[in-house]
């Protein structure tokens, strides 16, 4: 991580929680997580709420498809760590083959129209907001989804972007893949209310 | 709470709550991200030129963004952190804001 103090310099509750998520997940606390519990006040607290309400909150969508979006706005930002991370998380929720397939090819992949309406939609608001419009929201309306379920989905978008930027622009480590499927199972379970 | 309300509590979070920097540069900070991240000029208004550079840059290429000249010169990792969390959150706002008025839009479409 780019600043040392925010990596190591947590009062005693912050190096305690870490400590725990530690012996918890036999592995190093991961960047985002030291993030968070640095000054939480300022970000932490409410960005973990604001997260696990998308995330593992109530929702038209599955938890599954919800990790599929943001793993999916996170390879549109080409972020690494919030890839892989959300990525394993999906693919413990829906199965290995077909988050594969969906990113492999979107346009073939063995999913839900509405739900390829959201991806293609998540893609063009990443990349161009400024050149966002409401024809990029009808395919999704058309396929069914509902006012409320798109909401969510650009709202995960919002969510995703913020922690993308922070993760590269802060240089978290990007640790090896066991160690995000050592997480995925809690993460899947218990969500991210961790401050 | 619903989603749009917690969203505005981070982003009031990242500016009101206490720190080394002031509420007036960690505005400073999400004005320029947000014309960063719409293509247009930013100027960093209150901040440093230097600081400015940094954060610019930390949007326009997040991982080559290099904060140690800015920590050599002085400014410390609070205030920094500070302007970075102002940073983030608002480039998340802009693609907020734009998802939600389009779907606003077609709906209304739709209802007419």
């Amino acid at each position: 991580m780019k600043l040392d103090r925010v990596a190591t310099g947590h009062p005693i509750l912050g190096k305690l929680k870490l400590a725990a998520f530690g012996m918890v997940s036999r592995q190093r606390a991961p960047d985002v997580v030291r993030v968070l519990l640095y000054r939480p006040e300022l970000f932490g607290k409410n960005f973990a709420t604001y997260v696990h309400s998308l995330l593992r909150g109530a929702s038209e969508w599955t938890v599954g498809e919800r990790e599929l979006f943001a793993a999916w706005v996170s390879r549109t930002n080409d972020c690494r760590f919030c890839l892989t991370s959300h990525r394993v998380v999906a693919e413990r929720a829906l199965g290995q083959e077909l988050v594969e397939a969906v990113f492999n090819d979107l346009e073939t992949a063995p999913i839900a129209d509405g739900t390829r309406a959201v991806l293609q939609m998540i893609g063009v608001l990443v990349r161009d907001p400024g050149g966002f419009g409401p024809e990029h929201v009808r395919p999704a309306l058309d396929a069914g989804v509902s006012r409320d379920a798109l909401e969510q989905a650009i709202h995960i978008t919002n969510a995703m972007c913020i922690v993308n930027l922070l993760a590269d622009g802060l240089g978290f480590e990007v640790p090896g893949l066991a160690a995000f499927e050592r997480m995925a199972g809690a993460l899947l379970r218990h969500g991210y209310q961790v401050v | 709470m619903d989603h749009e309300t917690l969203a505005d509590a981070l982003a009031t979070g990242v500016v009101e709550a206490s720190g080394e920097s002031t509420m007036e540069e960690r505005l400073a900070a999400k004005s320029m991200a947000r014309a960063v991240v719409s293509g247009r000029p930013a100027d960093g208004g209150r901040l440093s030129d230097a600081e400015a550079s940094f954060l610019r840059g930390m949007i326009l290429d997040p991982v080559g963004a290099d904060p140690r000249p800015l920590l050599e010169a002085g400014v410390t990792e609070d205030r920094l952190f500070e302007l970075v969390l102002a940073t983030a959150v608002e480039r998340g706002r802009v693609h907020l804001e734009a998802g939600l008025a389009a779907l606003a839009q077609a709906t209304q479409e739709d209802e007419a």
